[in-house]
């Protein structure tokens, strides 16, 4: 990378008159903060910007887009940074410029219409401190409340609660800079005015191009504000129930009438999601996940110590084999009565495939982390209390269909083992819309060590595209790789692929991946085998 | 490997891990680093906690530096990339400042423990001895060394002035008599006039209460703790040292402070100096007093008061243990301000072991005076924010801190040391 040469040096100072010196840097020190994420990926490939940028609002960020286009460089943006590589942001080309958005920090509630107004970098547990003081909240991912609620949104807003809130269709309007630094809105405020709330205006929409995991770290450009739908939350409290006692014996108890979870162990993994399909078609729940034994352990679990000690208990390695375990959480959105009735419901459903809840005292373990956590979670990164998780499948699709598609990815995991730790043969996943999709992944907890990094980047990677590209699956792990869906999103990726070189014709929108699977695996092989492949710039497109 | 490693690989059919690093925690610079996970929860205060998005950042490094650079995660990857040989010490013009621009206050530690076994602040001030060993040395702390080296303290002041403060006081001199309790005043407290009160009253307080209490006058020096903190290892042991041959020679006991500071050199760090003298910051010594029924409050002090937790009167003083709660002196003071007649006692949003800091720590107030200010400013836009008359603290340095912002701020909220209220209301 010729990092400080002389178009290093022009764009420098372009980006300054443009921003002020305060707020952009080139110094090698600053950008090693920016190169990894949670995920093996990013370590392995050691990918560098040359440039972070500290936009201030929307204009800037349409000027650092335009001077993109000018002089040829590529630009991506992130929220929290947990999931760059999960979302392909990981820099490879010269001259790469990131957006870090935390200057873009607006919030507003409307209680009345119950939705958000948030700039780039607000946090969901921002959000959600503002909203619940109208008895009002927004969901959370597995990522936290330190996620920043735009980038989650790109991610498909993904939360625990989209179950029953749906996934990103809470996006109500969106302001958006395009990669050519052009500006567009989106809902109702592409009609004009400044009411983003009553839907879309007459004719085409772009509501759909930029969420849904095409869109995010940058692809599709940059959104710097979204409008976002709010829940009432169960009982509209408007005080968020904390015991006080620092942590990790903090504690919150949300009141029980209200919310209610329980942990359901099922005999196999068909009778698990069976039930599921059938909690979803009863429509009963604010949240249900199928979780592996590790995610439970890992989150109720206080230390390293604690967790091995559990993890090898008896009742844990039972689990872990021989049962297939889902968690369900009840909230009496309409009332008391609501928990009650829908109780009921899911003690039928867990007869009917044979279930039955956790005994105690893992019940009430799981119960008094979950409940609180699905709406402000702060365990972020509970499973890396030990080692690195990682992904050895991921795919969006139907609940039945990731039940064959799984399977294949579950191979793979079984083809690492050892050194990847065994973790029993359970798929994770978290439905939406009461079971119309889901999204799986299959985790294993690795060692932090060079010779796991190699195998993820080698390895694993190679056989998960393989496998997703012969399954015809939509593999999560390389969002921009738009010619891989899932056998029930038809061929969306053909449309999303024109779309993006119509957007972005100059490919500097975060432009690594838009990948010709096939292509790329043979590029794969010839590299195994010692042939020496070039770098493609940020301009060309493999696609 | 342990035999627990041992026994849990088998089970585990030998694959992983085999690091004995994840089977029980222990401190590892490099793997500390390594394994940051970039979640973010660093720069958040927690979300159980957090009521006002305004007041939900836990970072005033990051607050302020907005880089991620400067946040927990950017220090651990910068330190990872320095011990790599990825980063070295030329050509990187903010490697420096990332590690110094810090003011040490313990959030972000806070916050990573609270789903981590790990002690990233360790790292970090690990780092700053690193630094110094390598003679990588900020400029703007040399003042303030050479102060410690030349006049025992860090305030610039002269050695030979530092009893001024109780020159008009009828206390035992330590250096000549002995006494069962020393009260060590502490650099601020004895080279800042307009804090002189708040050692003049604990000493008034200590004596109505019946202690046997003299101070060090002349002879005390500084507790060596922003020496620690600021990387200077060899400078912190020779204050610890000449503080524990002067407690021995005046056969003190006990060592009461007001400084948070010094509370947390004297109770955490002299520990590992074999002290075995007893330690206590004045706001554990009045609650204590209070609840043996020594301390009674007789007049009303009609104010409503928020309370700022000083970094090293909490979090700081907490001595890790993966899986037990974060220690530090929280009720005391607010068992304290709650039992004053008249009194109205409301909480800040980002209390405890959570609480934002006041922006002195790490040698920032003397090396990066704005980011200083900044974070005090901050504070004190909470305090109003919770509708509060005044702010009261139990440190020096935080208190100097907020009444400069708030005359910076032409803000009318009143400034107190919780001694004050106490004397009041005796």
């Amino acid at each position: 990378m010729p990092y400080g040469d002389d178009k290093h040096q022009l764009i420098l100072n372009e980006l300054v008159n443009i921003l002020g010196e305060r707020y952009v840097e080139d110094d090698k020190a600053i950008m090693e903060a920016y190169y990894r994420d949670s995920l093996t990926l990013s370590e392995a490939a050691q990918g560098r910007h040359e440039f972070i940028v500290l936009p201030g609002t929307v204009e800037d960020v349409q000027q650092i887009f335009k001077l993109a286009n000018r002089y040829q460089f590529p630009v991506s943006i992130s929220g929290s940074g947990m999931m760059q590589a999960l979302c392909n942001a990981v820099p490879g080309y010269d001259y790469w410029c990131f957006i870090d958005p935390k200057r873009l920090n607006t919030l507003k509630v409307d209680p009345k219409n119950m939705y958000v107004e948030v700039g780039a970098y607000v946090s969901l547990g921002q959000v959600q401190a503002e909203a619940l003081k109208y008895g009002l909240f927004h969901g959370v991912p597995g990522a936290s409340t330190s996620s920043i609620a735009v980038g989650h949104s790109m991610f498909q807003q993904i939360a625990w609660t989209c179950w029953r809130t749906g996934t990103a269709r809470n996006i109500l309007a969106a302001e958006w800079v395009l990669p050519t630094g052009e500006l567009v809105y989106t809902g109702s405020l592409a009609a004009g005015g400044d009411d983003p709330c009553w839907g879309e205006g007459p004719g085409p929409d772009p509501h759909g191009i930029y969420r849904g995991h095409l869109g995010n770290l940058g692809t599709y450009g940059v959104m710097t504000k979204l409008w976002l739908k709010l829940w009432p939350i169960p009982g509209r409290f408007t005080q968020w129930p904390s015991n006080g006692v620092p942590q990790p014996e903090k504690k919150s108890q949300l009141p029980e009438k209200y919310f209610r979870t329980f942990p359901i162990n099922f005999p196999n993994q068909k009778a698990a999601v069976e039930a599921m399909i059938a909690m979803g078609k009863a429509e009963i729940g604010g949240y249900l996940l199928k979780f592996g034994p590790w995610d439970y352990v890992c989150w109720y679990t206080k230390s390293m110590e604690e967790f091995w000690e559990e993890w090898f208990s008896d009742y844990w390695m039972d689990v872990k084999f021989n049962w297939h375990s889902v968690v369900i959480g009840l909230w009496g959105f309409a009332g008391p009565k609501q928990t009650d009735y829908e109780e009921k419901v899911m003690n039928q459903i867990i007869k009917e495939f044979g279930g039955h809840v956790m005994p105690e005292p893992y019940l009430t373990k799981i119960r008094n982390c979950f409940q609180p956590n699905i709406i402000r979670d702060a365990h972020r990164h509970r499973f890396t209390r030990l080692g690195r998780p990682v992904l050895t499948g991921s795919t969006i699709d139907s609940m039945l269909d990731t039940l064959r598609s799984a399977k294949e990815d579950i191979k793979i995991k079984d083809s690492v083992t050892p050194p990847l730790g065994v973790m029993g043969p359970q798929l994770k996943f978290w439905p939406y819309d009461f079971g119309h999709a889901a999204w799986t992944e299959i985790d294993a907890l690795a060692e932090k060590s060079d010779e796991f990094e190699e195998l993820a980047m080698h390895s694993i990677t190679p056989a998960q595209v393989k496998d997703a590209f012969e399954q015809d699956t939509f593999y999560c792990q390389l969002m921009a790789a738009l010619n891989l869906v899932g056998p029930k999103y038809y061929n969306v990726d053909q449309l999303f692929g024109r779309i993006k070189v119509a957007l972005d014709p100059n490919n500097i929108a975060n432009p690594t991946r838009m990948l010709n699977v096939k292509a790329w695996l043979e590029s794969e092989a010839r590299k195994a085998s010692g042939i020496e492949e070039e770098a493609d710039g940020p301009g060309s497109m493999a696609f | 490997m342990s035999s627990k490693a041992e026994k849990y690989m088998e089970l585990n059919n030998h694959s992983f891990p085999k690091d004995d690093w994840y089977y029980g925690y222990y401190y590892d610079m490099k793997k500390i680093c390594h394994n940051c996970a970039r979640c973010g929860n660093c720069r958040w205060t927690d979300p159980y906690e957090m009521k006002e998005a305004r007041f939900g950042k836990g970072c005033p490094t990051n607050a302020y530096h907005l880089f991620d650079g400067y946040s927990c995660q950017g220090k651990m990857d910068v330190i990872l990339g320095v011990l790599d040989g990825r980063l070295n010490y030329d050509n990187n013009e903010k490697l420096l400042d990332v590690i110094y621009a810090c003011d040490t206050c313990g959030a972000c530690d806070a916050m990573c423990k609270r789903s981590r076994d790990t002690e990233p602040l360790k790292v970090f001030l690990d780092m700053r001895a690193k630094l110094v060993e390598d003679g990588q040395l900020l400029p703007q702390h040399m003042p303030i060394i050479d102060s410690m080296k030349k006049e025992d303290n860090t305030m610039m002041g002269k050695k030979a002035d530092r009893g001024n403060w109780a020159k008009d006081l009828k206390v035992k001199d330590l250096s000549k008599e002995t006494a069962e309790v020393c009260f060590h005043a502490g650099c601020q407290i004895s080279f800042n006039q307009n804090l002189w009160k708040v050692g003049q009253t604990a000493i008034k307080i200590l004596q109505k209460m019946g202690v046997d209490v003299g101070i060090l006058d002349k002879a005390e020096a500084c507790c060596g703790g922003k020496a620690y903190d600021m990387g200077y290892r060899g400078q912190y042991t020779t204050m610890a040292e000449n503080n524990l041959n002067a407690w021995k020679t005046a056969k003190v006991k006990t060592v009461i402070t007001a400084c948070s500071d010094c509370y947390f050199a004297f109770k955490k760090l002299y520990a590992d100096q074999g002290s075995e003298v007893q330690v206590y910051h004045l706001v554990e010594y009045i609650d204590k007093m209070i609840k043996e029924g020594k301390v009674q409050f007789t007049k009303s002090v009609p104010l409503k008061v928020c309370y700022h937790d000083p970094c090293h009167l909490g979090r700081r003083t907490d001595d890790y243990t993966p899986g037990k709660a974060i220690s530090g002196v929280y009720d005391p003071p607010r068992n304290i301000l709650k039992s004053i007649p008249g009194i109205e006692f409301v909480e800040m949003f980002r209390i405890k072991e959570y609480a934002w800091c006041c922006g002195s720590g790490g040698g920032v107030r003397e090396a990066y005076p704005e980011f200083s200010q900044f974070t005090a400013d901050e504070r004190i836009i909470e305090a109003i924010a919770t509708g509060a008359e005044a702010i009261v603290t139990a440190c020096p340095w935080c208190e100097a801190q907020f009444n400069e912002s708030v005359d910076r701020q032409n803000e009318r909220l009143k400034v107190y040391d919780i001694i004050e209220l106490v004397d009041q209301a005796l």
